[in-house]
C-alpha cells in the first residue's frame, strides 16, 4: 500500500508552500520542503523540536523570512524569493494561537477577542456580535469583562482561541498551543479546539511535537525531522505504514529488523521480507515508490499476536520463548525471543504468561510493514 | 516544630533573630537620626547658641517671594525636563531594542553614561557650547551674522533641557529593561491579527510599556526635584535658583540662614515623599503580567526604509547628550581661556600641571578614591547585610517589609536635603565628625543604602533557593556553603555592585558639597569650587580627570554585569 497522493486539484488548495528553504547563517533549518492544505483541512506539522516545524508556520505567518521558496495563500503569493514578494504579517489575514498564548495583559478577555476586528475597523455591531459570539463558542461569555491577566492559563488559551476565529480568517495557525496546560487541561482543550475546528470548517495548521495530539485532531500529518519531511499521511494510515525508520518510532512503537525484500514474491502491495536471520516474512511494502536504498521490517508492538504452546499454524508465526515481562497497567510488555531476535510485544494484562513460557508469536502480513531505512 | 517555636518557647530570641534586630536598628538610625535633626532645626526659632524655643516661623519664609519663585523652579524644571526626558528615553530605548537599526550594544553602553557621569559634566559643557554670549555655538551663529544668542542655555528651559540628558538616560535604563522582558509573541500577535507596525505600536506596545514607562516618570520628575548641580552651574547667571541651590547657598552664608534652609528642605520632602510612594506602589503592584522575569530573544521589529533614519536619530541623540559635552569637556581644559576659540595659542597643558600639582586638587582626587573604596567595600557588606536580613533572615515578614521600605526612604529625600539634615545632627554633636572623610562616609552609605539593596537582591534573586536548600541536605554548613557555593556563584554581580558603589561614591555631590571640610575635600565639590573661585578651565579639568576613573570603572562594572540575553 503506497502513501495516498497528495497532488488536489487547484481550486481545493487554501495554502500551497512550495520548495520552502530556511537557513540561519551556516545552518539549515528547512530544506527545500513543499506541502499542500486543502480548504476546511486540519494539518499537523508534527516533529521533534528543532526539525523546522515552528519555522515552517511562522513563515506562513509571515513572521519570520524565508531564504528561498514560495508561499501562496488562496491563490496569492504572499512569498516568492523568485518573485521578490514579501507580503507583510498584517496583510495575510491569518490568525495564529501561541505557545504562549500571548493574550494582552492590558486589555480584558473581550476586547482580546475582538482585536482582529478592530484593527479591521470593522463596524461597532459587527465587532460586539462577532465578539460575543467567539466568547460563546468557547464557552467564555461571563469572563469577557475580566482582565486577561486575571484568568487561568487554560482560560488565556480558551480566549487566544476565541481571538483566532473572531475575524472569520481564512486559516488559523497553531504553535504548539497545548504545550504550557497540564496534562488533563491538554486532552480536554484537544477535544475542544478539534470540535471547534469542525464546526466552523476553518482551515488549520498545527504545529507540535505531541504525536497523540497530531494523531488524534489531524486530518493529515506531516511529519518532519532535521528540517525535511519524512511522511504526509492521514493518522491511521501513518500509523499502520511508517515509510521510514524515523515516522516508525516517532510514532508509537515498533520493532524493526534487518534484512532484505524479496522481490520475486511480489504481488502489489504483498512482499516477502527476508531477514538477516533467514526468516521468510509476509509483508506489506510502505516504503516511498522509487526508493532504493535499505528496507527494514517493521512490526508494531500492539498488533503482534502470542499463543500458548509451540505449534504453528498460519504462515507468519514463529515458536518463541518469553524472555521478559514488564507490567505496564494498560498492557504487559513482554519481549520474546523471535527467530532473528527479540520482538517487543504488548498484550492486554489479561494475557498472562510466565518467563521462558513457549509462546507462538504470530502477525498477520498486513502489520508486517517494509520501510525505508 | 519550626526553630523560631521552639526559641518562643524557651522565652528568648536566637542569635540571628538579635543580628537581624541591630541590622534594622542601625538601618533606621542612619536614615532617621538625620531627618529628625532636620526637622528640629526647621522648627527651631531661636539663636544656634541660645536655649532653643520652637515655632513655625521658618515655615512661613517660605511664602516670601524669594522663596516661592525657587519653588517654582524647581517644580517647572523638573516638569519640563521630564516631559522631555520620557519620550526621548523611550523612543531611544525602542529603537535601540526594538529595531533592527546597526550597533545596538554600542548605543546601549553609550545612553546610560550621563547617568554614571556626574551632572556636573552636562551643565559645564553646555555652559561652554551655549551660554548666551560667550557659548561656542552662539559664538559661531555671531559670526554667521545672527542677530544675539542663538541658544540660551542659562534660561530656565535651556537647564531644563540639560537636566532632561541626564533624566532620558535614566529613563531609557528603565524601560530598555522593561522593553527586554516584553514577550515578543505579544507584539508579533497583534501583527498577524492584521495590525501594522505603528497601530502596534500605539495598542500593545505603548500600553504595556505603561508600569515601566510611569515608573520612569515619577524617578525622573523626584531626581529633576532634587536638580543641584544644572541650576547651580547654569543658573548662576540669571539667578535662576531652585530649593536645593537655595540651600546650599543659605547653609553657606552668614550667618547661616538654617532654619530657613531646613524648612526648604521639609517643602520639598513635602513634594517628592507622595510621588515615591506612588512609586513603591507600582513596583509592589504588579498587574501586569509582562514581566515574567523571563528574558525573552528578541524579535526585532524591521524597519525597512526608516532604517538609517532612526539610526541616524539615535546617533544624533547620543552625539548631543554624551559625546558633544565630553569632546566640550575635553576642549576646554585644554584652553588657556575657555570663552577663546579662534584664536592661534590658545591651546595648553597647563591646567592638568596645575590641577595635579595643587594640594587641594590632589587631596581632593585621593579622598574621594579613598571613600570610593570604603563606601563600596563597607557599603557591600552592610547592604548584603540587609539584603539577608529583609529576604533570608527569621524575622516575620511584617518587619523584613518594614526594612524593604526603610532602606527605601532615601530615595524619597533629595541628597542634598539629607547632608543637611546630617550636617546638622554632627554639628550639635560634640565629637570631631564635622570636616571630616567619616563624615562623608555616613552620608554616603546612607544615601546609597537603596540603590545598594536594590543591585545586591538583584544578583541574590539570580540564585535559586534550591541551590542552597541542596547544599544544607548534604549536611554543609552555612559558613562552608557561603564560601563554597554562594559566593562564587554571586562573584560578578557582587564585583558589579561594588564598582557601581564605587563609582556613585567617586561622583557625588549633593550630599558631599555641605559636608566637605577644608581637609576632606571631595572631587565633584572641588570642581564647583574650582568653576566659581578659579575658572571654567580648571574646573573642566578636573572634570576630565573625574570622568577618567568613572569611566574606567564603568567598563569594569559592565564586563561583570550579567550579559543580557541577545
Amino acid at each position: 500500500m503506497a502513501t495516498p497522493t497528495t497532488a488536489v486539484a487547484d481550486s481545493d488548495v487554501l495554502v500551497e508552500v512550495t520548495d520552502l528553504v530556511i537557513r540561519y547563517g551556516s545552518y539549515t533549518a528547512v530544506h527545500g520542503v513543499s506541502f499542500q492544505i486543502r480548504r476546511g483541512e486540519f494539518l499537523t506539522l508534527l516533529g521533534p523540536s528543532g526539525c523546522g516545524k515552528t519555522t515552517i508556520l511562522r513563515s506562513i505567518a509571515g513572521l519570520e523570512r524565508p531564504s528561498s521558496g514560495e508561499i501562496r495563500i488562496d491563490g496569492n503569493i504572499v512569498y516568492s524569493s523568485k518573485l521578490g514578494i514579501e507580503v507583510p504579517a498584517e496583510k495575510r489575514n491569518l490568525s495564529m494561537v501561541f505557545q504562549s498564548y500571548a493574550i494582552w495583559p492590558h486589555l480584558t478577555a473581550f476586547e482580546n477577542a475582538v482585536y482582529g476586528l478592530r484593527v479591521r475597523k470593522r463596524p461597532k455591531e459587527e465587532i460586539k456580535r462577532q465578539g460575543d459570539w467567539a466568547l460563546d463558542v468557547v464557552r467564555m461569555k461571563q469572563f469577557g469583562e475580566r482582565r486577561a491577566s486575571a484568568l487561568s492559563g487554560g482560560q488565556q488559551q480558551r480566549i487566544a482561541l476565541a481571538r483566532a476565529v473572531a475575524f472569520s480568517p481564512k486559516v488559523i495557525l497553531f504553535d504548539e498551543p497545548l504545550s504550557n496546560l497540564d496534562a488533563n487541561l491538554r486532552v480536554q482543550m484537544r477535544h475542544e479546539i478539534k470540535d471547534l475546528q469542525r464546526k466552523l470548517g476553518v482551515t488549520s495548521i498545527y504545529v507540535t511535537h505531541d504525536q497523540e495530539e497530531a494523531l488524534t485532531m489531524s486530518d493529515r500529518i506531516i511529519v518532519m525531522s532535521s528540517g525535511q519531511i519524512q511522511q504526509v499521511s492521514a493518522p491511521e494510515h501513518l500509523y499502520n505504514f511508517p515509510a521510514n525508520s524515523f515516522v516508525a518510532n516517532f510514532i508509537g512503537s515498533a520493532n524493526l529488523v534487518e534484512g532484505r525484500v524479496d522481490d520475486a514474491t511480489r504481488a502489489g502491495d504483498r512482499v516477502d521480507f527476508v531477514t538477516a536471520s533467514g526468516t521468510r516474512v509476509h509483508a506489506t511494502d510502505s516504503r516511498p515508490p522509487g526508493y532504493d536504498g535499505e528496507a527494514l521490517l517493521a512490526l508494531r508492538t500492539v498488533y503482534p499476536q502470542l499463543a500458548a504452546g509451540a505449534q504453528t499454524v498460519s504462515p507468519n508465526s514463529w515458536a518463541c520463548r518469553i524472555t521478559q515481562a514488564t507490567f505496564s497497567g494498560d498492557f504487559i510488555e513482554y519481549t520474546v525471543a523471535a527467530p532473528w531476535g527479540p520482538v517487543v510485544v504488548r498484550r492486554p494484562p489479561s494475557e498472562r504468561f510466565a518467563l521462558e513460557d513457549p509462546v507462538v508469536l504470530s502477525v498477520a502480513p498486513a502489520n508486517c510493514v517494509i520501510i525505508a531505512r | 516544630m519550626n526553630v523560631s517555636l521552639v526559641n518562643r518557647l524557651k522565652g528568648g530570641l536566637s542569635f540571628q533573630q538579635i543580628v537581624a534586630y541591630a541590622a534594622l536598628l542601625v538601618v533606621v538610625l542612619l536614615v532617621a537620626y538625620p531627618m529628625a535633626f532636620l526637622v528640629e532645626v526647621a522648627l527651631r526659632v531661636s539663636e544656634p547658641n541660645a536655649e532653643a524655643r520652637y515655632g513655625l516661623d521658618n515655615f512661613a519664609l517660605i511664602f516670601t517671594s524669594r522663596n516661592l519663585d525657587t519653588i517654582f523652579n524647581t517644580i517647572f524644571l523638573a516638569v519640563v525636563s521630564t516631559a522631555i526626558a520620557i519620550p526621548c528615553g523611550f523612543l531611544a530605548a525602542w529603537i535601540v531594542y526594538r529595531t533592527d537599526i546597526p550597533g545596538k550594544r554600542f548605543f546601549e553602553r553609550l545612553m546610560v553614561i550621563p547617568y554614571y557621569v556626574t551632572p556636573l559634566v552636562p551643565a559645564l559643557a553646555w555652559l561652554a557650547l551655549a551660554a548666551p554670549q560667550s557659548g561656542l555655538i552662539n559664538q559661531i551663529a555671531t559670526r554667521l551674522g545672527h542677530e544675539g544668542p542663538l541658544i540660551n542655555i542659562t534660561s530656565l528651559v535651556g537647564i531644563a533641557v540639560v537636566m532632561a540628558f541626564t533624566g532620558a538616560a535614566v529613563a531609557f535604563a528603565i524601560m530598555g529593561a522593561a522593553m527586554q522582558l516584553l514577550n515578543p509573541a505579544l507584539e508579533e500577535c497583534s501583527q498577524v491579527f492584521g495590525a501594522s507596525k505603528r497601530q502596534t505600536l500605539w495598542r500593545i506596545t505603548i500600553p504595556l510599556m505603561r508600569p515601566a514607562i510611569l515608573s520612569a516618570t515619577i524617578f525622573v520628575l523626584a531626581e529633576g526635584l532634587g536638580a543641584f548641580a544644572e541650576p547651580l552651574i547654569l543658573g548662576a547667571t540669571e539667578n535662576v535658583q531652585t530649593i536645593s541651590t537655595r540651600i546650599y547657598l543659605l547653609a553657606g552664608s552668614y550667618p547661616p540662614a538654617y532654619g530657613e534652609a531646613a524648612a526648604l528642605g521639609i517643602s520639598l520632602l513635602l513634594i517628592v515623599i507622595p510621588l515615591m510612594f506612588v512609586y513603591f506602589r507600582l513596583l509592589d503592584n504588579r498587574d501586569f503580567a509582562t514581566v515574567t522575569g523571563k528574558a525573552y530573544r528578541m524579535a526585532r521589529i524591521e524597519t525597512g526604509r526608516s532604517r538609517m533614519g532612526l539610526f541616524s536619530l539615535v546617533m544624533l541623540y547620543v552625539f548631543v547628550a554624551v559625546i558633544l559635552p565630553v569632546l566640550m569637556l575635553v576642549v576646554n581644559s585644554l584652553q588657556r581661556l575657555s570663552t577663546v576659540y579662534f584664536s592661534t595659542s590658545v591651546w595648553t597643558f597647563d591646567n592638568y600641571v596645575k590641577v595635579l600639582s595643587s594640594a587641594d586638587h590632589w587631596g581632593s582626587i585621593v579622598n574621594s578614591l579613598i571613600l570610593g573604596v570604603s563606601t563600596a567595600t563597607t557599603g557591600l557588606l552592610l547592604m548584603g547585610f540587609v539584603v539577608w536580613v529583609i529576604y533570608r533572615s527569621p524575622l516575620p515578614p511584617r518587619i523584613g517589609r518594614f526594612v524593604e521600605y526603610a532602606v527605601m526612604v532615601p530615595v524619597a529625600i533629595p541628597r542634598l536635603v539629607f547632608a543637611f539634615g546630617l550636617l546638622w545632627a554632627w554639628l550639635q554633636f560634640p565629637g570631631k565628625m564635622y570636616g571630616t572623610l567619616w563624615l562623608l562616609w555616613l552620608a554616603y552609605l546612607t544615601v546609597f543604602l537603596p540603590l545598594g539593596v536594590r543591585a545586591i537582591a538583584s544578583v541574590v534573586f539570580q540564585l535559586d533557593k534550591s541551590l542552597e536548600e541542596a547544599a544544607r541536605v548534604t549536611g554543609a554548613s552555612r559558613f562552608y556553603f557561603l564560601r563554597t557555593v554562594t559566593i562564587p556563584l554571586l562573584k560578578p554581580g557582587l564585583i558589579a555592585t561594588w564598582t557601581l558603589l564605587f563609582i556613585v561614591s567617586v561622583r557625588e555631590l549633593g550630599a558631599s558639597v555641605l559636608l566637605v571640610g577644608p581637609n576632606s575635600k571631595v572631587i565633584s565639590p572641588s570642581i564647583v569650587e574650582a568653576y566659581q573661585v578659579i575658572g571654567r578651565e580648571q574646573a573642566a579639568t578636573l572634570a576630565v580627570i573625574q570622568l577618567v576613573v568613572l569611566l574606567l570603572a564603568l567598563m569594569v562594572m559592565l564586563r561583570f554585569t550579567r550579559t543580557e540575553v541577545r
